[in-house]
């Protein structure tokens, strides 16, 4: 029985990596401490947000490839994630375009509506 | 099932070359991929739109939310520990660290709970602002799927008295484990995005 077991964990799953969990860790809490940080240096805001989503990628790159194993994973699983991505990009890019042709102007008025009230 | 039976059913497809049960979390992870992401752009596009936003740092408690990202990512951590001793068949090592990792999502939330209680006591509703509601509808879902995280495990925990040395128990933590990573990664966008900006 045990031996069955781990021979089905074996091909089925992939092998835990201790070593590698523990380097992720780590990184992980400097990113985030490093992300508070340039918070505080009040970048303008499109680089603000440029510098925030970059390190939050990284963070989210390093939690996939090591603890979620994307890092080896099968063909179909990437095909999957993929799709998946083009069509996250694709639902950011449609809007984005909408913004750029309104052009600056405020496509709603939560502020004055709220001073209305 | 019977242990031949169940074995048969973790075994790799042979077109995939993944478990079917694998294959399956992935696809239920890509919905919730696009759930977040809907709701991330709408964010985007109401932030790009309004006259006016206000920083975190002036609204939000920052040192919580970053309290709560330590606490989430070092609940990864133990969640994938978890999956190396169930790997390795350690029982006790199992049952600790999976444990540990119930102990930390309570946290979460209680620190959560703590932040939005702040909120209610100045009066801060979903109906305050647009930010408040982009506020409190990312971080209420987010918070449910940590609950979800927090079943899940909780039911894995108790079948491990009964279960651990069944041949789909193994996959059934990598399962949860791909779930619980997820929860972890949609905080690591959120944390920068409402809080810092």
């Amino acid at each position: 029985m045990s031996a069955n077991v781990a021979a089905v964990a074996e091909h089925s799953s992939h092998g835990p990596n201790v070593r590698a969990y523990m380097t992720v860790f780590g990184a992980l809490l400097f990113l985030t401490v490093v992300t508070v940080l340039v918070s505080y240096w009040h970048l303008p805001i499109k680089m603000a947000v440029a510098v925030a989503l970059a390190i939050a990628t990284l963070k989210s790159a390093l939690v996939a490839a090591v603890f979620m194993h994307l890092k080896g994973e099968r063909i179909i699983i990437y095909g999957l994630l993929g799709i998946t991505v083009f069509f996250v990009l694709f639902l950011i890019a449609g809007p984005s375009f909408d913004i750029v042709s309104v052009g600056g102007h405020s496509v709603h008025a939560p502020v004055a509506m709220q001073a209305e009230k | 099932m019977s242990s031949s039976t169940a074995t048969l059913v973790h075994q790799p497809g042979e077109s995939t070359g993944v478990t079917n049960a694998k294959l399956g979390i992935w696809l239920f992870l890509a919905s919730e991929i696009m759930l977040f992401s809907t709701l991330f752009t709408t964010y985007i596009v109401l932030r790009l739109g309004a006259a006016s936003w206000p920083r975190g740092w002036d609204v939000l408690n920052v040192p919580l939310g970053m309290l709560n990202t330590f606490v989430l990512i070092t609940s990864s951590v133990t969640m994938v520990m978890a999956y190396a001793k169930a790997h390795d068949r350690d029982l006790k090592g199992f049952q600790r660290y999976i444990s540990l990792t119930i102990f930390l999502a309570f946290v979460f939330l209680i620190v959560k709970g703590f932040e939005w209680d702040a909120h209610f006591r100045h009066n801060e509703f979903p109906s305050t602002s647009i930010f408040h509601a982009v506020y409190f509808t990312l971080t209420g879902l987010h918070g449910l799927h940590v609950i979800g995280g927090i079943i899940v495990n909780s039911g894995l925990l108790y079948l491990s008295r009964t279960d651990f040395d069944h041949p789909l128990f193994v996959g059934r933590v990598e399962g949860a484990g791909l779930y619980w990573h997820f929860v972890d990664i949609v905080w690591i966008f959120l944390f920068p995005a409402l809080y810092l900006l």
